[in-house]
């Protein structure tokens, strides 16, 4: 045995990126682990549940994946393993969920169980008893189409995925094809967008930032041909969404509407917002008034966009849309709150994901680098923050006036370079605005002045641009090569991975990340944990003091 | 013993020894041995040379052997040095060998294979999966707590919380911190248990192995398969550093089920590893197989060094085990790895040692900056020699340097033998304490005995509960009132003496207080007591213990168990003048002269008190005559005395000599370099005893 895999006790599986077995042991690995942790050297996958399933629903055996990982492992695999394997993937299949006897259209559905403890269980599930019938000469389990995703919530959370090869609804069709004469999709992004189409058409794709996820959904738009609901993380995100749509495919202006609060108009793709989609009102059938209109219309497509950020309280509503085909796009499935077990419960098992590090080599995005850049915090504010609260040392280590120094510093290095400056205090921002002689945008710039400061950037009539909390999301901007953080946002990793992702465009010369953190405080707390992050995706972190900057 | 078997076999003690030796007569005589009796000699070897006939029956049952009787066959082996003896609670009968006979059967029957051209150069460290796992475990006391009781032992609940976040099983995880706190590789300080890097990275021993591998042969007998491997290793009680000792497996007839018991017992002993089918001392390791990530991941491979591995373990969180022992790095864990005594450099040396890349540079930098958030010293104590600079560096090495002239050295022992293969002298000492150091050169180590052409020839452990008895105190005394320890054979009368079968003769006794108390109907309730006592100052002893330098502390335990009075000068103190008397010297014989100094009738402990009590109760039935009258006999004879004077009055130390004047006594006390006496009334003088 001398193959490039360490499997653990605890089913982690360490994997030598340098040894000359890893490409075949990667393609072997990903079909039933996930992708943890993707450093230079040794990228770390996990034989979850989640993935065990993954590969249950794709068709893999128990024995294929105990053959698979004795293939690649250096050493022998830990006793216990392969009966946990067995196990878990035993599970799936316990549950399936299909048409009744309908069809597609019926209004019921038939749950079979193989597993009498798991249907006693069922049966005596408060939430889903009311809603179970038993019935039919196979004594099979039904229950309404409107209550398929409660159902596979809650059974989830018993342990036991459901196997859903009930059909989906078809939607109203609506041609869509991609101008071939504008652009070509990348040969990663075809392989994600099949992958997704070939499993069922329901789950989630995992791409880095800057990968072209948005060029995924157009393919898959284009392959499924109808009706689609894109629901995002914010206006700005739409806007975005709306200008590629309408560039790279055959989609015209009035084909694509954005659902806003004042302008409710639904087209054939229709781009609204998370918020917007769960705000509470009327007396709808749930009671949710943006989101019971648009569950009325008969899409075939739902695309949640940066689905690491669905709402806890879209997990209800996601429920209602199970009979649809559900495309998650994200660069990461790791959620702060622990929830991403039911993105898989209700949009559907990872399809595809690639690391980061992979499409930096093929020169899908652009190599980064990142540093931190210490700097002490002004005498002035060590009594303030030293008695400040919990809740203002954040701010206060973020507005640190010594930031302004370094930043001098920074944008002097980059002379030449296009420059984002993004930060999160709008005060600090202003200041830095100055230093950098750049136009800034926030959430109270008026749209149209907000595009024109980008138009202006992607010109380069600007070459230097400072944006709040706006520029952390689907903001166009590839021309970006250096992106420095005056501040963040209590060491968020979606922030940090979202922001990384505005320079990660492919350009020559790659792309330089800076953090400016205050020494000593809370910022630097929070700096590690997204420092980790990045580490974790194989970005090499270099930590610079402010007065000693390192030469790179 | 020797006399015994002399006399049965109707040869001189001499003779009888000289033929036990003579590897070529015990091999003949091997050749035409009844089969059963052959086996019954090899389990006596795996036992360390004792077993009882049920332990050997069990033995000879799981090998299928016929069924002997066993006590025919036992008088037949009496050439070999074989005794029929009994012990245990129940006086238990079985057999034992001489100490003279055990090696040479041992080195016949249980040859070690020497490792041909197949045999690995040695046994990789990631074959020893139970080391691993206890230093992995001992790193982690760092920096998360694990309370002890008052008595020394784990907290249970704090055991429980200890073991239930870490990735092992709570079972196996807790059978290594026994064994480690067992081995006396982690210590409970301040009510919490560290890890004692220095013990824990040693060697095998320093794990316990000696120690543990003794105490499962005591404990578990012939019949335990494990054995077989505890003795074959046992064999070559080694210098570690210079042979590598591989026991072939199957060589030796296992196979199947018995050869996976043995397996399986390897894999769980501390500095055991099991590689292709051999077994032996697992390498320490140094290769650099693992992994350090940007993300502060740290993958310890396989054949990483046993002081990396601990290093990294007391610095970072174990996250897994298998293959890699994979841990995360963190602040508090740094800052824990601090307190106990690691510094930046060393950590860093540990990682870079380890892994097959290059350190991240944001690793380095972060680690350096948690160990200087950590704001701690490390205070540790080393020689310095002092002299012409371009002779010491060529003794200590240019990287010993300090200054200019001024060299560190790890030990004395280690300076003297660099300096003088330089032929540089070293100056005499200045204070007490160093002279105290020259005057006690470290120990020997074990050594292994040069090979025989013929093959390996190793010594049996030392076993314990065969000697003749010599002890006072406690549990041998009980075996000796209770008549274990007693000779036996088909006699049918029991000796009027001692109530022993004496079919081979008298038991060989020593001119001690064994004898004394052999003669007497000693109440069984003394007997408590003395038990009773031995325990409690057993557990006075461990606090004392530690005050010791680890060669000082076999001293102690040697004394304690063989001449316990050595040690009643500082036992009957009380703690204040105990620790008083720990102050001033660091070697035992040094406190034992400072405690018998300070010993004075206000200064006893209550435990002195009852000690005294107890061994004046004792004694007193013994009593022929007055004391007075025998002391002096005794004090003509020349002989080393110990007094014990009445109640109130402290144990005097050894006594080297007596004068009687005018009612009194004066007592001159062995160690003293100049005559330094004491007056005690003559009738002051309750007992006395022979050392």
């Amino acid at each position: 045995m001398n193959g490039p895999a360490f499997v653990q006790g605890d089913r982690t599986v360490l994997l030598e990126v340098d040894h000359p077995a890893y490409e075949d042991a990667r393609r072997r690995l990903v079909r039933f682990a996930e992708l943890e942790k993707a450093p230079e050297h040794l990228h770390t996958y996990r034989v979850s549940d989640l993935a065990l399933w993954n590969a249950a629903a794709a068709g893999m055996t128990a024995e294929r994946v105990v053959d698979d990982l004795r293939a690649i492992s250096r050493f022998e695999l830990p006793p216990a393993l392969e009966a946990e394997v067995r196990e878990r993937m035993g599970r799936y299949g316990v549950c399936v969920l299909w048409d009744g006897p309908g069809g597609v259209g019926d209004p019921m559905l038939r749950l079979e169980v193989t597993a009498d403890f798991v249907r006693q269980r069922l049966l005596a599930d408060s939430k889903l008893a009311p809603l179970l019938e038993v019935g039919g000469p196979d004594g099979d389990l039904r229950l309404p189409v409107a209550s398929r995703g409660l159902l596979k919530q809650r059974l989830f959370a018993m342990g036991y995925p459901v196997a859903d090869v009930a059909g989906l609804v078809d939607g109203e069709p609506w041609p869509i094809a991609l101008r071939s004469e504008v652009f070509e999709p990348h040969g990663y992004q075809r392989e994600a967008a099949t992958a997704f189409l070939d499993s069922g058409a329901h789950g989630v794709l995992v791409l880095p930032c800057g990968a072209g996820k948005t060029v995924i959904a157009m393919v898959t738009m284009a392959a499924l041909g109808t009706h689609t609901l894109v629901l995002v993380s914010g206006k700005a995100a739409a806007a975005q969404w709306k200008r590629e749509l309408v560039a790279k495919t055959s989609l015209r202006e009035e084909d694509v509407a954005i659902y806003a609060g004042r302008d409710r108009r639904i087209a054939p793709v229709t781009l609204a917002t998370y918020h917007t989609v769960a705000r509470k009102g009327g007396k709808g059938r749930t009671g949710h008034t943006h989101f019971d209109a648009l569950a009325e219309h008969p899409w075939g497509l739902v695309i949640y966009d940066e689905v690491h950020l669905l709402p806890a309280r879209m997990f209800q509503l996601t429920a209602q849309l199970q009979a649809r085909r559900r495309l998650g796009l994200t660069a990461t499935l790791v959620r702060e709150d622990g929830r991403a077990g039911e993105v898989f419960a209700l949009i559907g098992p990872k399809r595809f994901d690639m690391p980061w590090r992979d499409l930096e080599e093929t020169g899908h995005i652009a190599t980064a680098t990142c540093f931190e850049v210490r700097v002490p915090l002004a005498p002035e504010l060590r009594l303030p923050y030293a008695e400040a609260t919990a809740h203002e040392q954040p701010r206060i280590a973020g507005e640190n006036p010594e930031k302004l120094g370094a930043l001098r510093r920074l944008v002097q290095r980059h002379e030449g370079d296009r420059v984002l400056i993004l930060g999160t205090y709008l005060d600090g921002l202003s200041a830095a605005a100055q230093i950098a002689d750049a136009p800034l945008v926030t959430g109270q710039t008026p749209p149209a002045e907000r595009e024109k400061r980008y138009a202006d950037f992607r010109s380069g009539a600007t070459r230097s641009l400072v944006l709040s909390r706006v520029g952390n999301f689907a903001i166009d901007l590839p021309e970006a090569n250096v992106l420095i953080q005056v501040s963040g946002s209590m060491g968020s990793r979606q922030e940090e991975a979202q922001r990384l992702g505005r320079v990660l465009r492919p350009k020559p010369g790659g792309a330089t990340f800076y953090s400016l953190v205050t020494r000593d405080t809370v910022e630097q707390e929070h700096a590690l944990r997204r420092q980790r992050f990045l580490a974790e995706q194989g970005y090499r972190y270099y930590v610079e003091d402010a007065d000693e900057p390192l030469l790179h | 013993m020797r006399a015994s078997l002399a006399k049965a076999l109707g040869v001189p003690v001499d003779a009888i020894l000289a033929e036990l030796k003579d590897a070529d007569a015990v091999a003949r005589r091997l050749e035409v041995a009844e089969p059963g009796g052959v086996l019954l000699l090899r389990a006596l070897v795996l036992s360390g040379g004792a077993a009882s006939l049920t332990e050997l029956a069990e033995y000879l049952n799981r090998f299928e052997a016929v069924e002997l009787d066993l006590e025919w066959v036992a008088s037949a082996l009496l050439p070999f040095g074989c005794l029929h003896v009994t012990f245990g609670h129940r006086g238990d009968p079985g057999l034992m060998l001489l100490d003279e006979a055990a090696p040479t059967l041992a080195a016949l029957l249980w040859p070690l294979v020497e490792p041909g051209d197949e045999a690995p150069v040695a046994l990789p460290a990631g074959s020893a999966p139970a080391r691993r796992l206890a230093l992995a475990l001992a790193g982690q006391l760092a920096h998360r707590p694990l309370r002890a009781t008052r008595a020394g032992l784990p907290n249970k609940t704090s055991l429980k919380q200890f073991v239930k976040e870490l990735p092992v099983a709570t079972e196996e995880a807790d059978q290594a911190l026994r064994k480690l706190i067992d081995a006396e590789a982690v210590e409970e300080v301040d009510g919490a248990y560290v890890p004692l890097r220095d013990e824990l990275v040693a060697g095998p021993a320093s794990l316990g192995l000696h120690h543990r591998l003794q105490e499962w042969l005591r404990e578990e007998g012939p019949q335990r398969l494990r054995t077989l491997v505890d003795a074959a290793l046992l064999q070559v009680s080694v210098d570690y550093a210079a042979r590598q000792c591989l026991f072939d497996l199957e060589s030796h007839g296992l196979e199947g089920t018995l050869l996976k018991d043995v397996e399986t017992y390897v894999r769980q002993m501390p500095g055991l590893g099991i590689h292709d089918g051999w077994a032996g001392l697992a390498t320490r390791g140094g290769e650099a197989d693992g992994f350090v990530t940007p993300a502060f991941d740290v993958m310890v491979g396989p054949g990483a060094s046993d002081d990396a591995l601990l290093v990294v373990a007391m610095a970072a969180r174990l996250v897994s085990v298998g293959p890699l022992y994979t841990f995360h790095l963190e602040p508090r864990t740094v800052a824990g790895a601090a307190r106990h005594g690691v510094g930046a450099d060393e950590l860093l040396g540990a990682l870079a040692s380890l892994t097959r890349h290059p350190l991240p540079d944001n690793v380095a930098g972060m680690v350096r900056e948690w160990f200087h958030a950590a704001k701690v010293a490390r205070v540790r104590r080393e020689w310095l020699v002092e002299g012409d600079d371009a002779r010491l560096a060529a003794a200590l090495g240019e990287g010993a340097r300090l200054v200019p002239g001024v060299f560190r050295a790890l030990s004395l022992d280690e300076a003297q033998r660099a300096l003088e293969s330089e032929g540089v002298a070293i100056a005499h000492p200045t204070s007490r304490e160093a002279l105290d150091d020259r005057a006690d050169p470290l120990p020997a180590g074990p050594t292994f005995e040069p090979k025989d052409p013929a093959g390996w020839v190793g010594r049996l452990m030392a076993r314990t509960f065969t000697e003749p008895p010599r002890a006072v105190l406690g549990e041998r005394l009980a075996k000796a009132r209770r008549g274990e320890l007693r000779w036996t054979s088909d006699a049918e009368e029991p000796c009027p003496k001692c109530g022993g079968y004496h079919g081979l003769g008298d038991p060989e006794g020593a001119a001690g207080p064994d004898d004394l108390y052999a003669d007497s109907p000693l109440d069984p309730a003394l007997i408590d007591e003395l038990e009773r006592l031995r325990q409690e100052i057993r557990g006075e002893l461990t606090g004392f213990r530690k005050r010791l330098v680890p060669r000082e502390r076999a001293h102690l335990d040697e004394l304690f168990e063989e001449r316990p009075l050595h040690l009643l000068p500082l036992l009957t103190l009380k703690a204040k003048w105990r620790r008083r008397a720990l102050k001033k010297a660091t070697t035992l014989d040094a406190m034992l002269d400072e405690a018998t100094r300070l010993a004075l009738p206000t200064r006893i402990s209550e435990i002195g008190a009852r000690l005294m009590d107890a061994l004046v109760a004792a004694r007193a039935d013994s009593l022929q005559a007055p004391v007075a009258e025998r002391f002096e006999a005794l004090a003509k004879s020349g002989k080393a005395v110990a007094l014990v004077l009445r109640s109130g009055s402290p144990l005097v130390g050894v006594v080297e000599g007596v004068k009687r004047t005018k009612g009194e006594v004066r007592v001159l006390f062995l160690a003293d370099e100049e005559p330094r006496g004491r007056v005690v009334p003559l009738e002051a003088i309750e007992g006395f005893y022979l050392e």
